[in-house]
């Protein structure tokens, strides 16, 4: 069946107007006698006078963003069905969204959320609704006629926020610190509700880092969410549920939410190019210093050290069945992902390889942008040099930090290859390692604890994304009653005793040689352990972080917003980096 | 039984129709008041308003204690008639706007309520016009030609509007609503206002 036509047809006012014919009939989309006219009264029948979004379902030639309403207005979105012809609007000023129903809702509801979420003023073309019925009906269970109120407006005047916090809103989206970080709140007292970034059936945007994207009703969730439970703080992990733009953080904001924001992966890597917006509401914390300066450079935000902690949940009491271990990913598959996304051309893959040979020689004190720019401008890479803006050198960093890190592990795995040694760890080890001594992945949740309670000794190498902290597995291991033989960092020593709490190496000989003594010598072997669990059940577990974490914020909340409930002034004066 | 006219107890007539049933008692009296120039408009039995029903349920009802009847020239009544009417509008007028407002902006449901209660009241008005109408062709006056292009126009807009109903072209239908039987009603504003004046 042929689609319906949209036939222009003046009205009796001499203004253009437009019908619709079909097969089985026709009807007007716009007034026959005044059109201006028509437009006119809806703004005035829907109060279009404040800060609103008006959004025409079925915009046929445009009236409602002709004629001027009786305030400022957002804008006026024109929605159209597949169907309908482009152009059709002209050059009424108005933007003109076509597409399918579930389409124009996540549009408009992106579109309301980029204008700091503005009252909707919704008008059904009845026209439409004949002769597009199915569209104009998906488009009513969400959009339905009528004004629909700003539900920010409707939470203001609220009551002051208290502190430490009551509520936390957390988006959740599986990622593993989430867990403990809620597990670690309510155990300070505090309620978390869960927002999950996606629900039923999933829409990510194209390109979105896989776990990390939300499906098209996400903002409605957490503004449900906000609107229901009245938090105090919204706590995520690694950017998780927050976007590039900054449009949720400026929602928040307009709510009087603070924002906290734990970094325990490469910024870099998370945030890529984007300039990702954030303001003086936001508390940024990382868990390593060496990116601080990186998230200085997001907007207003204030940042600081929070290292990784310690899970009640991974303490075991199992019986070592094998000397060592070493559980980590290979990168190769992130190698290949940051390597398309380099997009190097081809003439340069020579001197990109020759790098990345190179790239474990790099100093792991430091993260590689330094040590990278030198090495370009000293002339080995002429080619890489001239041809990388800073955008690709921040990709050409990622890939010497993922390189570095991989060859680091490798070689680690080498030196114990003869030992009662198994490295667990995705496909990729395969080509790197011999089979034999290559054993699945473990689930982080499931498996990781009770296999460091069967190891003596865990070996460990820290990523080169982490100069100066320490991994998770420091804390993990130990506490599951495993010893740890690490690679040196410069924080270690704030936060462990060296020699007594966990054995350091600085070369893989040197830990072949520890690694050796340790497993052999049982009883030293039980009291490292002992010490670390004691240290970790002390002062490193994750509601010690979460508790420098609220203290910190509840200081600067004090400072600056009187309206806060805060702790004791003796309390609240504490440093913020006393772990 | 006693009666009442207007009010007044009329013994007069009730020695005169004495033990007559109340259907037979106002054939009777309506014909003796449309002779001496008055129209009965209202009856009631025992007090209960019974102007219009069908007379076969209280007429023939034994042991009926009161029959009120009001009555009025046939000037009273037209004038009476005609200020109804304007009473009417401003009350159609809203609604036939807000009824126009909700089509143009989708909200169906609601405007076909709304339309509902439009078309009542304009069925009541062409009522009343009608009425009128008679009124002044009893009464010989020339004005009668005034109100008759309404009693043609608003059947007419009436079928347009089941048209665009059956049609489902609102927009349309608002236009109706909004212009043509809005025009309607101004007209007949001005019309009915030029009557009185004339009957006064």
């Amino acid at each position: 069946m042929n689609p319906p036509a949209f036939v222009a047809a003046p009205a009796r006012s001499g203004e253009p107007s437009l019908r619709l014919v079909g097969p089985a009939g026709e009807c007007w989309v716009h007034s026959a006698v005044d059109p201006r006219r028509e437009a006119q009264g809806q703004l005035e029948r829907l109060a279009a006078d404040g800060r609103c979004l008006v959004v025409a379902a079925g915009g046929g030639l445009g009236w409602l963003a002709r004629v001027p309403a009786a305030g400022p207005l957002a804008g006026v979105l024109l929605l159209e069905p597949p169907e309908s012809p482009a152009g059709l609007a002209g050059d009424c000023g108005a933007q003109v969204l076509r597409g399918s129903a579930p389409e124009l809702v996540a549009e408009v509801t992106r579109r309301q959320l980029a204008l700091g979420w503005p009252d909707l003023l919704v008008v059904h073309n009845p026209a439409y609704g004949r002769f597009f019925p199915d569209w104009l009906t998906g488009l009513g269970q969400f959009l339905p006629p009528g004004r629909l109120p700003s539900r920010v407006g409707a939470d203001s005047g609220r009551a002051a926020r208290s502190w430490p916090p009551r509520t936390v809103l957390m988006p959740d989206s599986g990622y593993f610190l989430l867990r403990e970080i809620r597990e670690a709140l309510e155990e300070l007292g505090t309620r978390v509700v869960l927002v999950p970034l996606r629900q039923g059936r999933a829409a990510a945007p194209p390109g979105a880092r896989p776990g990390t994207e939300a499906d098209v009703d996400y903002a409605d969730r957490l503004l449900q969410a906000v609107l229901a439970h009245r938090p105090d703080l919204l706590l995520t992990v690694n950017h998780l549920g927050l976007d590039r733009e900054g449009r949720i953080q400026d929602l928040l904001a307009s709510l009087d939410v603070p924002l906290a924001v734990w970094y325990v992966d490469s910024p870099e890597y998370i945030l890529e190019d984007a300039p990702c917006a954030l303001g003086e509401e936001s508390f940024l914390f990382c868990w390593e210093r060496a990116w601080l300066p990186r998230l200085a450079q997001l907007g207003r935000a204030r940042a600081w050290h929070l290292p990784l902690a310690g899970s009640p949940g991974f303490a075991r009491a199992g019986t070592p069945r094998r000397d060592f271990s070493l559980v980590c990913g290979s990168n190769q598959s992130a190698l290949r992902k940051w390597r398309e996304r380099l997009d190097c051309p081809a003439r340069l893959e020579g001197e990109l390889d020759s790098l990345l040979e190179q790239a474990v020689d790099f100093s792991s004190a430091a993260l590689p942008d330094d040590e990278l720019r030198g090495r370009l401008e000293g002339g080995g890479y002429p080619g890489l040099a001239a041809w990388a803006d800073s955008a690709a050198r921040r990709r050409l960093a990622s890939l010497v930090v993922l390189r570095a890190t991989r060859d680091d592990r490798q070689r680690l795995a080498r030196r114990f290859l003869d030992q009662d040694f198994c490295l667990h760890g995705d496909a990729g080890w395969r080509a790197l390692l011999p089979a034999s001594r290559v054993a699945p992945p473990l689930d982080y949740y499931r498996e990781l604890a009770d296999h460091y309670s069967t190891v003596r000794v865990s070996l460990n190498t820290t990523s080169r994304q982490m100069p100066g902290t320490v991994n998770q597995r420091l804390f993990d291991a130990p506490l599951a009653g495993s010893a740890v033989l690490t690679d040196w960092r410069r924080d270690l020593d704030e936060l462990f005793e060296p020699g007594r709490e966990v054995l350091v190496y600085h070369e893989p000989a040197e830990a072949l040689e520890l690694g050796l003594e340790l497993a052999r010598d049982e009883p030293a072997r039980r009291q490292l352990v002992e010490r670390a669990r004691a240290r970790i059940r002390g002062q490193h577990l994750y509601t010690h972080r979460l508790r420098s974490l609220l203290d910190c914020m509840g200081t600067i909340l004090g400072r600056e917003r009187p309206g806060h409930s805060l702790r004791p002034a003796a309390e609240k004066e504490r440093e913020c980096t006393s772990w | 039984m006693h009666i009442l006219v207007n009010g007044t107890r009329r013994e007069d007539l009730e020695t005169r129709h004495a033990g007559r049933l109340p259907g037979d008692l106002l054939e009777i009296l309506g014909t003796e008041f449309f002779r001496a120039g008055q129209l009965v408009v209202g009856v009631q039995v025992d007090g209960t308003d019974v102007t219009g029903a069908d007379r076969s349920e209280w007429g023939q009802r034994a042991g009926v204690q009161e029959l009120a009847l009001l009555i009025q020239s046939p000037g009273q009544l037209l004038a009476g008639s005609l200020k109804v009417s304007l009473e009417w509008l401003p009350l159609l007028r809203t609604e036939l706007s807000a009824c126009a407002d909700r089509f143009r902006l989708g909200e169906d449901a609601q405007a076909i309520d709304a339309l509902i209660r439009v078309v009542e009241g304009l069925r009541l008005l062409f009522l009343g016009i009608g009425q009128i109408q008679r009124l002044l062709l009893n009464q010989e006056l020339a004005s009668s030609a005034l109100v008759e292009g309404f009693q043609a126009e608003i059947p007419r807009l009436l079928d347009e509007i089941i048209v665009a109903q059956e049609g489902r072209d609102w927009i349309l239908l608002a236009d109706l609503l909004e212009y043509d039987v809005m025009d309607q009603l101004s007209r007949w504003e001005e019309t009915a206002a030029a009557l009185l004046e004339e009957l006064a």
